[in-house]
């Protein structure tokens, strides 16, 4: 049956009246946090305590796939992967925040600025895989280093642990992973007032109390979120891991990919739901280190 | 009855299951909504979810000979992604033929997921070998069978032969060259994935390092023993790096970084044709025996399309496919003998003649060790998983 003008016309008003209220953008926003990221959760941790083998789901609850985790040595995985994750994302703080200092209250050539962003910019371009295996040319016993430093005669055989080790997990995690970490900080940095810097000299500060007290507290946004942005991620690389530690070590997107691919659903759960416990624990502990560094 | 582990009926009656297929970005659409998306019958096109690498190069010449076409949906060798997609995934829908390893046949078979295939029906079955025959799930009650092998391997392990002093294939070489030699101490690369436990139960049985009943079915404390030697082998330094993918295995070859490692034959070749004294392995205790199966989903005979099926499966099986495969890759096929004579009849090469018909000297060494045959599905590929989960942790 066909709805008349004057109805159709009450539901159109009432929709933009919906629209047109404050609140519509947050119901829509929790509306699709809720089901892209809660309901999907919440039957992760489920599947967790469930059990399920292929499609086959128990139906009592347990915690027999922790214990599996505990017992094949997987919550080394969870470690691992935090630990490597931490000190990369560490090393990408080190190294880039002097230079995003640089790059927004030094750097006066516009055009080597917009170099340096596409510069940046370059890794978001390339597939993963792409840009990893380059390194394995670069590192491996035949590579360019190793061929090299023997042509040089400053060693008389390959040098092993260039490639497939921790060191070229590092060093080939620090490149895509830099600008996640330099552009949050650029931003935050940029936004500090010169006029706060130049007080602050003004007042006597030597350049290292300027940074200890007026930048880095300033600052801290970026680097709170230029963390987020490094560590998360790192901890799903799944392809630096397997192509330039040789797969040595187990991480955990591996781990997770392994437990999926032999159709065991609840300890891929599991191991989410570690990972999401822990992040749970940390996150409010970081946001308050940042809150106390803030109000120094 | 005990209940089969993978039952597609449970599954869809039970919401939480399907609340855990939206977990991992799924969609699970009603059975309406998925019999418009099945495939047509009354189209000359044969809908196919099969193993990446086992489309030929060009249809065309199949096309010529049954005027059908083809749709290759390629699917990786993984058998719980295969599972899934036709238990949860229903892919009986929309493909009129499958491939998996033989295996795989079993839970579906259970379900009534596919289609017992009268051999009756196809003109290349009387002529093949008994391996092949042996290699054929019979299906229940002796109505046909449940799948038909159609890529066919004995896979082992590459070496450097020259620089190891080891004979060149096809001599025989041992399993230790992988596990336990000072002079590979290093420079060997494992599969990153399950297959290097049942790789190292073939060297610790025959050698009898470790008691161990049916490699293809191992027990969780045979699989930790397993990984216990294996772990004991990687804190000795043997191994160099474990790989996930092909171009890997070839990879690792061709720039020198290992002297042996677990491979596919179809890399050894690849690392040939770049010039390298590599072999293939033939072992003196065993070899990881495997076959591609092709399979006809149970729908297929409601929506008419067997005839469509059985028609490709028996071209399938034929000179030009058997041809193609065994000169590119080394793959013994259900009828190597046609792919000799449309080869000759095709005045192929020698060199690619002889490589065809190196797949059937390869039957009668590799495939007769007793070590020993993959169906690439078991009930208790967990403790496999587990067991490799703490050699890699």
């Amino acid at each position: 049956m066909q709805s008349s003008p004057f109805e159709n016309t009450r539901w159109i008003a009432a929709v933009r009246g919906w629209l047109a209220s404050e609140h519509s953008l947050v119901y829509a926003f929790a509306a699709i946090w809720t089901l892209g990221v809660l309901v999907p959760t919440i039957i992760s941790v489920l599947l967790s305590v469930l059990g399920a083998r292929g499609v086959h789901i128990k139906w009592s609850m347990s915690l027999a796939t922790y214990r599996e985790l505990l017992e094949s040595g997987r919550w080394l995985v969870v470690l691992r992967t935090m630990g490597l994750a931490a000190v990369v994302s560490l090393i990408c703080l080190v190294s880039g925040f002097p230079f995003a200092l640089w790059l927004a209250k030094r750097a006066r050539s516009k055009k080597l600025i917009q170099l340096i962003w596409m510069s940046l910019t370059i890794p978001f371009f390339l597939d993963p895989s792409a840009r990893t295996i380059v390194w394995r040319t670069v590192l491996g016993s035949t590579g360019l280093i190793n061929a090299a430093l023997l042509k040089l005669h400053l060693i008389n055989a390959p040098i092993e642990w260039l490639l497939f080790s921790d060191f070229s997990v590092y060093l080939g995690l620090i490149g895509p992973y830099f600008p996640n970490m330099v552009m949050p900080l650029y931003m935050a940095i940029l936004l500090i007032d010169d006029d706060l810097l130049q007080a602050s000299a003004d007042l006597g500060a030597s350049p290292a109390a300027t940074l200890r007290h007026i930048v880095i507290p300033l600052a801290m946004p970026g680097i709170v979120a230029g963390t987020i942005f490094t560590f998360v991620p790192i901890m799903g690389d799944s392809v630096v891991p397997a192509m330039l530690g040789g797969g040595k070590k187990e991480y955990l997107a591996d781990a997770v990919m392994s437990l999926s691919t032999s159709m065991n659903y609840s300890g891929a759960a599991a191991l989410a739901t570690i990972i999401l416990t822990i992040t749970a624990i940390l996150l409010p502990l970081y946001w308050l280190a940042r809150n106390r560094a803030a109000a120094v | 009855m005990s209940q089969p582990p993978f039952s597609r009926r449970r599954f869809l009656s039970n919401a939480s299951a399907a609340l855990a297929a939206a977990a991992a970005g799924m969609t699970l659409h009603p059975r309406r909504a998925r019999a418009a998306k099945a495939a047509p019958a009354a189209d000359n096109v044969v809908r196919i979810l099969g193993i990446s690498n086992g489309a030929p190069f060009s249809w065309s010449e199949f096309e010529k000979d049954t005027g059908l076409k083809v749709e290759w949906t390629p699917i990786g060798d993984d058998v719980g992604v295969f599972l899934h997609e036709m238990i949860a995934n229903d892919a009986g829908e929309r493909y009129d033929i499958v491939t998996c390893l033989t295996g795989a046949y079993e839970p579906l078979a259970e379900q009534d997921l596919l289609l017992p295939i009268d051999t009756g029906r196809l003109s290349h079955w009387p002529g093949i070998s008994e391996l092949i025959r042996k290699a054929t799930p019979v299906a229940t009650g002796g109505k046909g069978v449940w799948s038909i092998p159609f890529q066919l391997n004995a896979d082992a392990f590459c070496y450097f032969w020259k620089e190891l002093g080891e004979p060149d294939a096809p001599g025989e070489v041992s399993w230790k060259l992988v596990f336990d030699d000072k002079r590979t101490l290093g420079r060997v690369a494992l599969d990153g994935g399950l297959y290097t436990i049942p790789y190292c139960a073939i060297y610790l049985k025959y050698h009898k390092i470790v008691s161990i009943g049916d490699i293809a079915n191992m027990t969780r404390s045979e699989c930790d023993s397993v990984a216990s030697y294996l772990l004991e082998r990687k804190k000795a330094g043997q191994f160099r790096a474990y790989y996930k993918s092909f171009d890997e295995q070839v990879q690792l070859l061709t720039n020198r970084e290992v002297l042996a490692e677990t491979c596919w034959e179809p890399a050894a070749r690849a690392a040939q044709a770049k010039g390298l004294a590599v072999a293939h392995a033939y072992t003196t205790e065993g070899y990881d025996k495997w076959a591609q199966s092709l399979m006809i989903p149970a729908q297929v005979k409601d929506r008419g399309s067997l005839d469509k099926a059985l028609k490709t499966i028996d071209w399938i099986m034929g000179g030009a496919y058997a041809a193609e495969k065994s000169a590119l890759e080394g793959y013994l096929t259900p009828r190597p003998d046609l792919g000799i004579a449309y080869a000759r009849e095709h005045q192929w090469p020698a060199a690619k003649i002889a490589s065809i018909e190196a797949t059937v000297t390869k039957m009668n060494t590799k495939f007769v060790k007793d070590l020993y045959w993959d169906p690439g599905y078991t009930k208790s590929l967990e403790y496999y998983e587990s067991a490799m989960a703490r050699f890699r942790s």
